[in-house]
């Protein structure tokens, strides 16, 4: 059984509907990337399977579970973390207090030695976080910050991580390290489901992909799949080489 | 909010016929004094409106302005008593309701310089103790006032030697209402009042235009209390007889709960929330003394159930139909209005030695970038590296510590981002800075508002001319969002609504339509696919071509490359290299500890 399943996913903002029945899945230990124009329905799509909008039509299964009517601090709690657009830290918060609140659900169960473990990770995979630890969020650069959100949704050790963008802001050797990073991951288990512009990182980080278009799934595959067939890539999403 | 261009004095005729003819159905003088109440309230929640609920500064000090009002109407009046009859009747009512205005627009100004500094709830704390103020000294200072006593035998309004009648003074008031109305109307749907709305959402963005915020609130502050002032000058002469018990700080409340439970920042709200909050105790008279938890309860619903106020949440549904049906025809625009959108006057910007550190961290250490005219000069360098901060540093956020940043062989002076902006260097934001339910369209209107100088009575009152060039701009607004991507059926609808890569694009047609020498792009790339990409790079490419100077710090090096003249590389706030793209991009330094060994930038 897929980790997640959607099914016929349709939702949109009060009287203005984004998404039109979105089909797909995500199996456990697996990447899938969101591709497609600004527009398209990506980070709605993000934003409701994390529960912060929820859907008109369609269902979504975790594990089997239904969790389209489930608050989102219910998802939370399942595992389900989002890295969202625009970082979306505690500003006046120091930087260890925004990853507290990221393991919300590990300290209220006095679980303080994962939550070290967790740290330990993260400062592994960033190490300026550890020099910044004691400092307000919003003083970090727009990178820096970028990297406290990421980390922020990983010390919550979920099973899916939804990331919005993740290169947004971030220098192209950190990308790529970044990437690598989820690369790791998913080989301990994590399922990751990305929304992300720079196609060719995404690609190359995840096992497939689908393309959103004005709501809609236009295109789906797998990253091989897609990357091998230059002219479908181009005609959804101009040359993918930036 | 598209209805202020649109649907706009329909209602409003048919609201002044409606109140026209009412008193003519009404017996008795007694629902003829309750509708005059209705339009004095009217008044001052309407005051209100425009400062709290356009421009979002909630004061909780109008009916202490209606009091400054009300007082020196009483007093300007009374002080007529020994003129000879046929002289005083000319002057009467105007002389009083002239003073009120003036007093409460000054009291108002003299206020809003220390409350203007601060915001939200320490604003309405500050209004709050000015209220108070007020009334005590209305209550204490007996010798003028009249203490608790007040001030009686106001004399009635006089049109000539003709005595106003309780419905003759009904029509007075209806004329002047009708007159606010107007007024409000006018003003918000200028430039002016754009800028207003726009200042409830995000000062910052404003700022960046060249406009200064302060001002702007402070003549909406001015404004909102001079409105305070007439309804105060009405009151007096409706009443004849006033004393402070008509303006505690519970009136305040009172005219605060009519704009919020009618809709704020809705032309009709704050007359219907008045409406209901006036005339419902009087359905209730029984039950009198339960008047106070009858409005608490009407608080309570209205915040709960009705967030917009009545009126705000019947637009709502209306615009939500008309979203529905099909879009607006776009029409296709006259072309000489819009040649001259990129045509540009850039500056050399010249960064001498400039340093800045906060705290222990030095974030720029000795930086010097010389950008020529009609050129982009691009900033790389890894997270961290001091990119944003050399930014807030030219575009006048924050002070440098040493050196200085030289315009066109002038050193910038200026100590403030619309300062700054005015000079004409105009920055755009990494996270980008949108304005709640601003149109698209109106985003970019901000920016020439900004280039243009904001001038609020050639807004209010300036001639067809003027019109024209308010037309005007929307065109090359249309004609600026189209070239950057941004179709026409996105144009009028709530920037808010738009992805993040859209609403990046919207932030820059803002800072091109404000006029800039040196445009400072921070990330002008971040969350573009590629298509959106290239645009970007051929719209970059085409300002250039116009004259424009343009400071780029951007991650996508593809990007960069494409358009750049010179790259400067930025690292623990350092310039570690600068020169051509080609040389950059192949330098060991910059590899190692910016771009990554893998190819990233094939």
């Amino acid at each position: 059984m897929p980790l997640l399943e959607v099914e016929s996913l349709a939702t949109g903002y009060g009287e203005r509907d984004v998404l039109f029945g979105v089909s797909f899945a995500v199996e456990t230990g697996d990447g899938i990337a969101i591709l497609g124009v600004n527009g398209a329905g990506k980070t709605t799509t993000l934003r409701c399977l994390a529960g912060l909008i929820h859907p008109t039509h369609g269902r979504v299964l975790l594990s089997g579970q239904d969790i389209s009517r489930m608050p989102a601090h219910e998802i939370a709690r399942l595992g389900v973390a989002l890295v969202p657009e625009g970082r979306q830290l505690f500003p006046k918060h120091t930087v260890r207090e925004n990853l507290e609140m990221g393991a919300y659900q590990h300290l209220r169960n006095r679980k303080t030695a994962l939550f070290r473990q967790s740290l330990v990770e993260v400062f592994d995979i960033f190490p300026l976080i550890a020099a910044r630890l004691d400092q307000p969020a919003g003083q970090l650069s727009g990178g820096e910050q970028q990297m406290v959100a990421i980390a922020r949704a990983l010390v919550s050790r979920p099973r899916l991580l939804l990331l919005d963008e993740p290169s947004f802001g971030l220098a192209p050797k950190l990308v790529a390290e970044v990437f690598e990073v989820f690369s790791r991951l998913k080989k301990t288990g994590l399922s990751i489901l990305m929304a992300e512009q720079m196609t060719r990182s995404a690609l190359k980080c995840c096992e497939g992909a689908i393309v959103l278009q004005r709501g809609g799934i236009v295109l789906s595959g797998t990253s091989a799949e897609l990357t091998s067939d230059r002219r479908i890539m181009d005609a959804y999403l101009g040359n993918p080489n930036y | 909010m598209i209805l202020h261009s649109q649907a706009r004095f329909a209602p409003l005729v048919f609201l002044a016929a409606v109140l026209a003819v009412a008193p003519l159905l009404l017996e008795g003088t007694y629902y003829t004094h309750l509708a005059t109440s209705v339009l004095i309230y009217s008044i001052a929640a309407i005051g209100l409106n425009i400062i709290a609920g356009y421009a979002g500064q909630l004061s909780l000090a109008q009916a202490a302005f209606m009091a400054i009002g009300a007082y020196s109407a009483a007093f300007a009046s009374k002080s007529l008593d020994g003129v000879p009859l046929w002289l005083r009747g000319g002057l009467q009512p105007w002389l009083g309701m002239g003073v009120g205005i003036i007093l409460a627009a000054l009291a108002g100004g003299v206020l809003a310089i220390p409350v203007l500094r601060v915001r939200g709830p320490y604003l309405a704390m500050m209004t709050l103790a000015f209220a108070w103020i007020v009334w005590k000294i209305l209550l204490e200072w007996v010798s003028v006032t009249g203490g608790d006593l007040g001030i009686s035998s106001i004399p009635k309004a006089q049109f000539g030697s003709i005595e106003l009648d309780e419905r003759g003074y009904y029509f007075l008031a209806l004329a002047l209402f009708v007159a606010v109305l107007f007024f409000q109307n006018r003003l918000i749907s200028s430039q002016f009042g754009l800028v207003i709305r726009a200042v409830k959402y995000g000062e910052l963005a404003v700022a960046s235009a060249g406009i200064d915020v302060r001002r702007v609130k402070f003549a909406t502050f001015v404004i909102s209390s001079a409105v305070a002032g007439l309804a105060g000058a009405l009151f007096a002469h409706q009443q004849s007889y006033i004393n402070p018990d008509s303006f505690q700080v519970f009136d305040s409340v009172f005219i605060l709960l009519a704009v919020l439970l009618g809709g704020a920042g809705t032309m009709l709200g704050p007359v219907v929330g008045t409406t209901v909050l006036v005339v419902l105790p009087e359905m209730l008279h029984e039950f009198a003394k339960y008047r106070l938890i009858v409005y608490g309860g009407i608080l309570l619903f209205a915040l709960y159930f009705l967030p917009r106020g009545l009126v705000g949440e019947m637009l709502q549904r209306a615009i939500g139909r008309r979203e529905r049906g099909p879009g607006k025809p776009y029409v296709a625009l006259k072309s000489e209005t819009t040649q001259n959108v990129f045509e540009v006057r850039g500056g050399s910007l010249y960064i001498e030695h400039v340093s800045r550190s906060f705290g222990k961290l030095l974030a720029l250490n000795d930086v010097s970038l010389r950008v020529e005219r009609g050129t982009i000069h691009a900033v790389i360098g890894p997270n961290g590296a001091g990119k944003t901060t050399l930014i807030n540093v030219i575009a006048g956020v924050y002070p440098s510590d040493g050196g200085r940043v030289v315009l066109d062989g002038a050193q910038m002076m200026s100590k403030s981002l619309d300062g700054a902006a005015r000079l004409g260097i105009i920055r755009t934001f990494q996270n980008v800075k949108t304005l709640g339910d601003l149109s698209v369209i109106e985003h970019v209107l901000i920016g020439f508002a900004g280039k243009e100088g904001l001038r609020l009575g050639r807004s209010l009152f300036g001639s067809r001319r003027r019109g024209n060039e308010w037309l005007r701009q929307w065109d090359k607004s249309r004609e600026l969002l189209s070239s950057l991507g941004i179709p026409h059926h996105l144009q009028e609808a709530p920037a808010n609504d738009l992805s993040q890569g859209h609403r990046r694009l919207i932030e820059i047609a803002r800072a091109i339509a404000a006029g800039p020498r040196v445009l400072l792009l921070d990330e002008p790339a971040a969350g573009l696919v590629a298509d959106e990409v290239r645009n970007m790079a051929s719209l970059l490419r085409k300002l250039r071509e116009g004259g424009m100077t343009i400071v780029l710090v951007e991650h996508n090096m593809e990007f960069v490359r494409s358009v750049a003249d010179i790259i400067a590389v930025l690292d623990h706030g350092e310039v570690v290299a600068c020169g051509l793209p080609k040389d950059i991009v192949t330098d060991e330094r910059v590899i190692a500890s910016y771009l990554g060994p893998s190819d990233a930038t094939s």
